[in-house]
């Protein structure tokens, strides 16, 4: 092939590979903190969970809380209310009464906004209300143990941060790396060509 | 040997008459195994529904058509005055999830009486709960766990039945070991052929004799999940969510009747849609990601397949069956490539536990057939010493090398080898400068496909199924205490690098199944490995420098495997390394016994026997392994 035609193949090629690190944006799911800790091994009938929301992306309207609920225990009953609110005007953008016994045990239960919310600044708050559980239920929440963005149970500040997850709109540059790639792939070929080339011309 | 000899003589249409006799064979004998007991019971006895008003019960509320459990320790008893029982039938109907336990009294092959105790668990979405016996029994006492539930019926299934997944098990290694003994001197002389021939006929038993959907190999729910994720967008369709998440308990399918139920539900809900809520993890994932790449090629097959309306479990046994092919053609590839070696190439490629894992979603399969052919490419370079570098083989060991390293990049050092390949390959100096500039580049820009993401986000490493991890302060611990690290490091890798290499369970573990002990099974293997390598007639000339390289580059790569294991799925300052799996050190066997290889060992083998040898030694160790596993617990 005509040295030419070869370098034109090698930049359609390579505009093919670098295109979709340019076009395609996806969602990337993060968390506030690690979900590693069950910072809250029993909610209590009553208690008041308060979640201020730090949340870094541009915007979201998914976001999630990973609950424990102790396969084995057959006692869990009654109704949790979780709430998504505007500090600011107290405004109460999501609300639903969830059904303890449809929350699975290690994953997350996601609760979707009708407006995206950006709340980098920790405009927004989740306030999970455990009025309506039923006495007996064994529910825990997970978080991290960390002196930022305390979780507030019961109106007293705690010692560790819910872990929220949510969805983050983001680029896909990362896919530049093949970029890196073909550009190595296509200097060893053309470093070995060359060879070939001197040794037929010998 | 002169029996064998003789039988690459016999013309074709023989050839192909005598394995048309010997399935048939097979398939008789097949039938009258498994229904000779079912032919001597008289029509009435076939099957029959058990009369539920005149049962012994306790907790259980008796009506006229059904029996209804009142709470937690609800029993029935059933006699069956020592009649033959193939499948025992229950039919039930509950709001929630319990475990059916059986107290039976069953004959032994003495027909003498013995307690057995079997336990069940039953879904609410399917309404059957089965149990094979095979023999006659006495009193059968029945325990429900939950109140509510409902017994519409309790039925003995004698019929006439043929059992076509240990039809296909004896068929396949009988043509096998007939097809071998007809063609080896075919088979000597173009081994990359029988390595593909074997690799689909043990796939093909592992894909029909696999009692279960799904959840039969270690994080299959979740590979599948990525496979599926062209379809499922931003939903899960309900058979999705039911076969990866709610059920796929191993143990669970453990007759035919019930996975046949299992099937027919998944099939009913394929087109049902679960709502984005709980448990609805798998979504967002974006195969285009280096580490995810290995993926897209099924999924596109599973998403032609959906756009064709092609039934849920068809698409999912498609999708294993394409993963199988694709592992096959590489290494058939291979083998063909490798200039030397062939025969040890066949039999590592064809260890039990990467063509289990091949016939199922795992993605191991693929890091360890594209670094087979990667490295077949690079001995292949290496061998020839004196023959200018070929492109084509260059191009194969950086592609083939980089897409079996993308989902694993701890094993990047690999692509390292090539700078092995001496001087005189090349023209000149700056060529071969550049070459090795090149190599180093390509390494880098791999590693740091595993590196850049840590330092970024070090988050994104953690494997939460490792339990309480966390990558970042894993690895403040370990630089803030470096002794106490090499110590654990030094005692994991001591202790287990052996076992880890040769050991059982990385020959013949089939995940859930349980695999290879130190038996013959695994006995078989390890002599095939070993005949592979003393029966080599053309062994590479390896420096004493490039022996030193290569298993330094093992080493590392496998420090690399510990240590990635230690800072994402160990959780922090524990002084051992857990989720290590002896998997990730077979694309390691093939580098590390090339090095050890040496033309100064001289054989007097016959090559066409050794190869003979060797295949029928892994046939009897697959169908050893098979027979004990799967067949005789799961298929009767």
């Amino acid at each position: 092939m005509k040295r030419s035609y070869r370098y034109c193949l090698y930049i359609i090629i390579g505009i093919l590979i670098v295109l979709p690190a340019f076009f395609l944006e996806r969602n990337v799911e993060k968390l506030t903190v690690s979900a590693n800790n069950l910072v809250i091994p029993y909610v209590h009938k009553n208690d008041i969970i308060v979640q201020s929301l730090n949340i870094k992306c541009k915007k979201t309207n998914k976001l999630g809380v990973r609950f424990a609920t102790y396969v084995n225990s057959k006692k869990n009953s009654g109704y949790l209310t979780i709430k998504l609110i505007n500090s600011k005007n107290d405004e109460i953008l999501y609300e639903e009464n969830v059904d303890v016994t449809e929350l699975k045990d290690n994953q997350f239960f996601t609760i979707s906004s009708k407006d995206e919310i950006n709340s980098k600044s920790g405009e927004y708050y989740l306030e999970i209300n455990a009025k309506n559980i039923g006495k007996e239920t064994n529910l825990g929440i997970y978080g991290s143990y960390t002196k930022e963005n305390e979780a507030i149970l019961n109106k007293v500040k705690s010692n560790y941060s819910l872990a929220i997850s949510y969805l983050d709109r983001t680029d896909s540059k990362q896919l530049l790396i093949y970029f890196v790639f073909y550009i190595l792939i296509i200097c060893m070929v053309e470093c070995l060509r060359e060879n070939k080339n001197e040794r037929i011309k010998k | 040997m002169k029996i064998i000899s003789k039988m690459n003589n016999i013309k074709n249409y023989q050839k192909i008459i005598i394995c048309v006799i010997t399935a048939i064979l097979i398939a008789v004998m097949n039938f009258f195994y498994y229904n000779y007991q079912c032919l001597k019971i008289s029509d009435a006895e076939k099957n029959y529904v058990i009369d539920l008003k005149n049962i012994e019960v306790d907790n259980i509320k008796l009506n006229d058509n059904y029996l209804k459990t009142s709470n937690e320790n609800a029993n029935f008893k059933i006699d069956f005055h020592y009649k033959y029982i193939r499948n025992l039938i229950i039919k039930y109907k509950s709001k929630e999830a319990f475990n059916l336990n059986l107290n039976a009294e069953l004959a032994n092959k003495y027909g003498i009486l013995k307690e057995n105790e079997r336990e069940d668990e039953c879904y609410s979405f399917t309404n059957i709960s089965a149990f094979a016996f095979n023999r006659k029994a006495g009193i059968i006492e029945f325990s429900i766990n939950k109140p509510d539930v409902v017994i519409e019926s309790v039925t003995v299934d004698n019929s006439l039945y043929f059992n076509w997944q240990t039809f296909a098990f004896w068929f396949i290694i009988v043509e096998l070991i007939l097809v071998i003994l007809f063609y080896h001197e075919y088979f000597t002389k173009k081994i990359h052929v029988l390595a593909f021939i074997l690799c689909m006929a043990f796939g093909l038993i592992f894909l029909i004799c696999s009692h279960n959907m799904i959840s039969v190999a270690n994080d299959d729910e979740t590979h599948y999940s990525y496979y599926s994720s062209l379809i499922t967008n931003d939903f899960y369709t309900l058979s999705d969510y039911y076969s990866q998440s709610c059920i796929a308990p191993f143990s669970w399918q453990d007759t035919i009747i019930e996975k046949n139920e299992y099937q027919k539900f998944l099939n009913k809900s394929a087109e049902d849609e679960l709502e984005d809520s709980n448990g609805n993890r798998a979504k967002n994932v974006f195969l285009l990601e280096t580490n995810k790449l290995n993926y897209l090629p099924i999924a596109l097959i599973l998403k032609i397949c959906s756009l064709l309306n092609i039934n849920f479990t068809t698409r999912f046994m498609i999708g294993k069956l394409v993963h199988l092919i694709i592992y096959a053609v590489v290494i058939m590839f291979a083998v063909k490539k490798i200039p030397t070696l062939k025969v040890l190439t066949l039999v590592i490629a064809l260890l039990p536990q990467t063509v289990f894992l091949a016939s199922n979603y795992s993605y191991d399969p693929i890091v360890t057939g594209f670094l087979l052919l990667a490295f077949a490419a690079f001995v292949d370079e290496y061998h020839n010493k004196k023959a200018k570098i070929k492109l084509s083989n260059v191009l194969i060991f950086i592609l083939a090398g980089l897409f079996g390293i993308f989902p694993k990049a701890v094993y990047s050092p690999f692509l390292l080898l090539m700078l092995l390949l001496p001087k005189e390959k090349f023209d000149n100096k700056k060529q071969y400068i550049i070459f090795k500039l090149l190599i180093i580049g390509i390494f880098i820009a791999s590693m740091m496909t595993f590196i850049l993401p840590f330092i970024m986000d070090s988050s994104s490493v953690n494997d939460v199924r490792g339990g309480n991890v966390d990558a970042l302060e894993q690895m403040r611990l370990i630089l803030r205490n470096p002794i106490s690290f090499a110590r654990v490091f030094y005692d994991q890798i001591l202790l287990n690098i052996a076992n880890r290499l040769v050991g059982p369970s990385t020959f013949g573990l089939l995940s859930y199944y349980g695999g290879m002990d130190n038996d013959v099974s695994y006995l078989l293997i390890l002599i095939s490995i070993v005949l592979g390598l003393i029966c080599e007639k053309k062994y590479s000339n390896i420096k004493t420098s490039h022996r030193i390289f290569i298993f330094l580059m093992i080493l590392i790569t496998m420090s690399f495997v510990w240590g990635s294991m230690y800072l994402a799925f160990t959780p922090l300052g524990e002084d051992v390394i857990n989720g290590v799996q002896p998997r990730y050190f077979i694309p390691f066997l093939l580098p590390l016994l090339y090095a050890l290889s040496t033309d100064k060992l001289k054989n007097k083998l016959d090559y066409q026997n050794v190869v003979l040898l060797c295949s029928i030694f892994i046939i009897i160790s697959y169908s050893l392994l098979i027979y004990g596993k799967i067949i005789s617990v799961y298929c009767l």
